[in-house]
């Protein structure tokens, strides 16, 4: 294809809105590098992968209930939005989202366009942050819903009322977002200081919030799902009620001692889970916006060094 | 913090390296460089690896000097988010947000240096016109060919009006329509009074918009000056011009003709032909019009460097 050979217009004089500078406002630029992050999210392979990633639960409980019309819904809820979703999508939706920040710009090669623009870097960070966060809390949440949907639709009132069902499914994505919200700040700081995120990050899943959360000793306190459980545990009432087999089986699996302690008094309280959760994201958010604050970017130029 | 040279018309440099070094590891990318760039149009001229994105890139404060001061307008490059409202940039990288339109993308520009919905739309309609890019405005970036990707990273470097602009390589891979049209645009704006620098490894492109050229070879300062100098020097060594596109085999048996074409290749696919000139400026001269009404097309020109690699060389023995 040739470019087209329309003649070269003069220069228009300069207009007053586009030779003053008072005009400009950087919560403008903000706003507009916040959609067009967003934008970035909705292009590529990657959404096809995570949306793949987000009906997978859904889909298991879909299965599950057609092939076992007896299945039970309190089991396949802890199977499915108390366990495979914090341990498992939401890390990997958070690793998506919040790893390639400023890789995929660095890949892509357009980050210069953001560069040369009066945002400063730590804004440019914590904006493009958000907007992974947003992404990564959205596919969560619908994740979550869906989940819920497939298990109790058509159960008919055996499982709770619908207000009782949306209040659990309320509280599970109210956790569960405060979960996303800490890992994106973890592998968003992971981005900016290795360039194998990806694996870095799976192995971190893997070891971090696989390993070291299911064991009964002190290490797990550095993992984000630990806090999370507690939450769970506490809030969403059946399965803190002591004595029920589901409530011992979630314990037993979380490695939570509650004999003795069956509201998990000895524990972090609830505000304490809450406060590491935040105070993760934040530190971790705020870190990284220094970082790449002081951060030199480096594009390839075609074919050379120089 | 406003610069006293922002708003001033007291001739000051615009751009000042002072003793600036930067290096990537081990590897030194511009090396103890000072150099004072004056308001006009600038050629930063370089074989590839000479250290000229790396100028660029410092004085656009992507990059951070490892010794030295590097400031634009008076006010210090690096980490200087407000002077980003007074440059423009015009990357050497073929990168755009692929999915977008002409016409979003250079919106999208103008929203990012901080207009309003309305006054962005009205400078993409205003640069893209200005880049001849209306009739295709609103087809996606990727389906752009390598000219009209290059005019879309011209105009999204004007958005915010720019005091200085800085283009890397504008013209690399261009047809010779485009490279026309691009030169012409380039020398309308520096006649608004901008301060333009433009890289280049390519004197020839260079010298139709300025004669006030820096000259740069492994990351040093070889020359700065006038370029009819290094011209004379220049001439002596033949002119390497790589001409892609269809046909090819008939292109070249035209070129045959040519008395100042003193050497030819065809490339190996047949998509390709390398000439030899010792008269660059007639050759460059000829090229839109051997671009249209036959049967070749020509749909990329490249220069090769070497020669003015043999006047750096020789420059560099001075």
């Amino acid at each position: 294809m040739t470019p087209n050979p329309v003649p070269v217009q003069q220069l228009p004089a300069k207009t007053p809105q586009t030779a003053g500078k008072a005009d400009v406002s950087l919560a403008r630029s903000c706003w507009t590098l916040y959609r067009l992050s967003l934008g970035q999210h909705r292009h590529g392979r990657r959404w096809i992968g995570t949306l793949a990633l987000t009906l997978l639960p859904m889909l298991i409980a879909i299965i599950i209930r057609s092939t076992d019309p007896y299945a039970a819904p309190g089991s396949m809820e802890f199977g499915l939005v108390f366990m495979l979703i914090p341990q498992g999508l939401l890390p990997l939706l958070a690793l998506v989202y919040a790893s390639g920040i400023i890789q995929d710009e660095q890949e892509d090669q357009t980050i210069t366009y953001l560069l040369v623009r009066p945002i400063p870097k730590w804004m440019m960070y914590l904006i493009k942050w958000a907007a992974a966060l947003t992404a990564a809390e959205i596919l969560a949440m619908a994740a979550i819903v869906l989940t819920y949907a497939a298990i109790f639709c058509g159960t008919h009132g055996a499982s709770g009322s619908f207000i009782h069902l949306a209040e659990r499914c309320l509280v599970a994505c109210t956790v569960h977002g405060l979960a996303i919200l800490a890992y994106c700040g973890i592998f968003g700081l992971m981005g900016l200081v290795t360039q194998r995120v990806l694996v870095i990050g799976i192995l971190y899943t893997a070891l971090f919030e696989g390993l070291f959360a299911n064991t009964p000793f002190n290490l797990r306190m550095i993992t984000v799902i630990y806090y999370a459980r507690l939450l769970i545990y506490r809030l969403l009432p059946h399965h803190a009620k002591p004595g029920l087999r589901v409530h011992s089986t979630t314990a037993n699996t979380w490695k939570f001692i509650t004999a003795g302690d069956p509201n998990l008094k000895l524990y972090p309280h609830n505000w304490v889970c809450v406060t590491v959760l935040l105070s993760t994201a934040i530190f971790t958010s705020a870190l990284a916006g220094w970082i790449c604050s002081n951060r030199e970017f480096y594009v390839k130029t075609p074919n050379k060094t120089d | 913090m406003v610069s006293p040279i922002i708003g001033s018309s007291e001739v000051k440099p615009i751009i000042a390296f002072h003793e600036v070094s930067k290096w990537y590891g081990n590897v030194i990318g511009i090396n103890k460089l000072t150099l004072e760039i004056m308001p006009g149009v600038c050629g930063l001229l370089g074989p590839n690896g000479a250290g000229k994105s790396t100028l660029l890139q410092l004085a656009t404060g992507q990059l951070r000097a490892s010794q030295g001061r590097v400031e634009v307008l008076g006010e210090r490059a690096w980490n200087n988010p407000h002077l980003n409202r007074f440059i423009g940039l015009c990357p050497e990288q073929d990168a755009l947000y692929e999915w977008m339109t002409g016409q979003q993308f250079i919106q999208c520009c103008a929203q990012l240096a901080g207009l309003n919905a309305r006054a962005a739309k009205a400078k993409a309609d205003e640069l893209i016109e200005t880049v001849g890019m209306t009739p295709y405005r609103h087809r996606v970036v990727r389906g752009y060919s390598k000219g009209m990707r290059q005019r879309i990273k011209l105009a999204q470097a004007l958005v915010n009006d720019p005091k200085v602009l800085f283009l890397d390589e504008p013209m690399t891979g261009t047809d010779p329509v485009a490279r026309r049209d691009l030169l012409e645009i380039i020398r309308a704006l520096a006649n608004q009074g901008k301060t333009i620098v433009v890289s280049s490894h390519v004197l020839y492109e260079v010298q139709t918009l300025t004669p006030n050229v820096i000259l740069m070879n492994h990351g040093r300062l070889v020359a700065q000056g006038d370029i009819r100098q290094i011209r004379d020097l220049m001439d002596k060594h033949p002119h390497r011009i790589v001409l892609v596109g269809r046909q090819c085999r008939q292109l070249a048996a035209e070129l045959l003709d040519y008395p100042d074409v003193v050497g030819l290749r065809l490339g190996a696919d047949g998509a390709s032909v390398m000439l030899e000139t010792l008269r660059p400026d007639d050759f460059y001269a000829r090229l839109p019009s051997l671009a249209t009404g036959h049967p070749w097309s020509i749909d990329e020109v490249f220069s090769e460097d070497d020669n003015l690699d043999a006047v750096f060389h020789y420059l560099v023995d001075q």
